[in-house]
């Protein structure tokens, strides 16, 4: 929404068809963002820009009208990390049966991997990534991103009153999985 | 139903974020603020976004499968858009050459044979004190029962309705992966990994599929078909394989116990010097023993031997080792 006021206001977007070069100085960096807050470390952020800028591509007869282009990029982002997510989860199960097979054992973390495990672990989306996919997408938008109520309301299209419920739900959902977190002490 | 905004007692405000709480406390709100601080966004600058413009128009090129007149243009001048044109304009001519030579290298596979196990090669003895070194044999069987996962259901209503085809191609996979692991039919398992193949010949999974059908290969000892297996996805250096340093290394050891020991032993070496081998340097390290003993290297094999024993005193391989010795 703000990236659609900023560019009316400047006057960035003219009276020329959207194409998607035009589409890409205007938004890639609003997309660049919201793939890194909503994939977290689990997903690459440049795949996702790639899938989202060619589902707009596919779609841009479609959105010459669209008045809140940041809400269909913001929603096209959405959808493409939730399917990398879901991806992501699927393979994991499968290398998991992998690795029972000698053939494709794990050899063990080495020094280096385990760093980057604890790093990658670190921070919120450790508990982000157990959370249900909607008190997620509320808490990474208000908390992180930094959306009023009102905006998030108009991104996920729901009413201003159900996002404080889900914030309220999102938090306590948050909390109690904290408390559990077996690296809750660690900084 | 309770309302945050209502708590916070200011009609019309909202509810403090945690992020911008006062630092410090140990209240599980504390703690829970300190992990959102922790998230830090990272801004890409022009360089990355040049570089990702050039992706999505070579994806978008690949796609499309051709040059289309205007397209074309418009395309190359969104790849310029942020620098470099005529880079930008040259990369997506070259990914579209290599996504059309790709395309016509995917055919349809070769039905999978069943041959009968093959002997394991016996590897020509050397003179002593070098005794006869086999490769390894293949791996036992998985144990573990595998869970199917069952993605949950969107929250946001998508701007483009795609099927998801993801269920129904991993409810077969997961059936094939629990007749190997849990009822050990590797040939139960190879069947549906052929209907698969068919029915998902670009599978999201079908990597995984890769190394389900090799272990079950494998598992009848059909070597052959599972050295070719992995000499296909070695043309992509087993880009995007779960364990790839793994299949290197086990490619290598087909490769050995087939007579191919001179290719072998270039796979061994590439990767002792792979910081992401892991485990398999092990392995590496004893299968270039063996095939520097059949290529008449024996001051090779013995120097890898000797590398062998003081590494992994207790490896796998430990009592060949001292054997070929004569320790």
């Amino acid at each position: 929404v703000d990236e659609d006021s900023a560019v009316a206001g400047t006057g960035a977007r003219d009276s020329r068809p959207l194409d998607l070069a035009e589409l890409y100085r205007l938004y890639s960096r609003s997309v660049a963002r919201w793939a890194y807050l909503l994939g977290g470390p689990k997903v690459d952020p440049e795949d996702v820009m790639q899938e989202v800028f060619i589902v707009a591509h596919k779609q841009l007869p479609n959105l010459q009208n669209q008045d809140h282009l940041s809400v269909w990029l913001y929603r096209a982002t959405h959808n493409v990390v939730r399917n990398m997510r879901r991806k992501e989860k699927a393979r994991a199960v499968f290398r998991g049966a992998m690795e029972t097979a000698g053939l494709t054992a794990d050899p063990g973390p080495t020094p280096s991997t385990q760093v980057e495990q604890r790093q990658t672990h670190a921070g919120v989306y450790r508990i982000l990534d157990q959370m249900s996919e909607k008190y997620r997408t509320v808490l990474i938008l208000f908390e992180l991103d930094g959306l009023s109520g009102e905006e998030v309301a108009q991104t996920l299209d729901v009413k201003v009153a159900t996002i404080w419920v889900w914030l309220h739900r999102a938090r306590a959902d948050f909390l109690r999985r904290l408390e559990a977190d077996p690296e809750r002490e660690r900084p | 139903m309770t309302d945050l905004r209502r708590q916070s007692g200011v009609p019309g405000s909202e509810p403090q974020r945690w992020r911008d709480q006062p630092s410090g406390g140990s209240s599980p709100e504390d703690v829970a603020a300190e992990r959102f601080r922790e998230v830090q966004v990272p801004v890409p600058d022009d360089a990355q976004l040049a570089r990702i413009a050039r992706r999505i128009t070579a994806a978008v090129e690949g796609r499309q499968g051709r040059w289309a007149g205007i397209g074309r243009l418009r395309l190359v001048g969104f790849a310029a858009l942020l620098g470099s044109a005529v880079t930008a304009g040259a990369e997506a001519v070259h990914y579209v050459k290599m996504a059309r030579r790709a395309q016509l290298a995917v055919v349809a596979p070769p039905p999978h044979r069943l041959i009968a196990p093959v002997a394991p090669l016996q590897l020509p003895p050397e003179p002593k004190p070098e005794p006869a070194l086999e490769p390894e044999a293949p791996a036992p069987p998985p144990t573990r029962v595998v869970q199917h996962h069952r993605p949950s259901a969107p929250v946001v209503e998508a701007p483009i309705a795609e099927p998801d085809p993801l269920s129904d191609e991993s409810h077969l996979l997961h059936s094939a992966l629990e007749k190997l692991s849990l009822r050990g039919d590797a040939v139960g398992a190879l069947v549906l990994l052929d209907t698969y193949r068919v029915r998902f010949p670009n599978g999201l999974l079908a990597r995984e599929a890769s190394v389900a059908r090799l272990d079950a290969l494998l598992r009848l000892g059909d070597t052959r078909e599972a050295l070719a297996l992995l000499d296909g996805a070695a043309d992509t250096d087993f880009n995007g394989y779960p364990r790839a340093g793994h299949l290197r290394v086990l490619r290598g050891e087909l490769l050995a116990q087939s007579g191919r020991c001179r290719e072998a032993e270039g796979i061994f070496t590439t990767a002792l010097g792979d910081p992401q081998a892991g485990q398999s340097t092990e392995h590496a390290l004893y299968g270039r023993a063996s095939c520097r003993a059949s290529l008449g290297d024996t001051a090779g094999s013995r120097s890898d031997l000797d590398e062998y024993l003081n590494r992994y005193p207790q490896g796998h391989f430990e009592r060949e080792a001292r054997q070929a010795l004569g320790r």
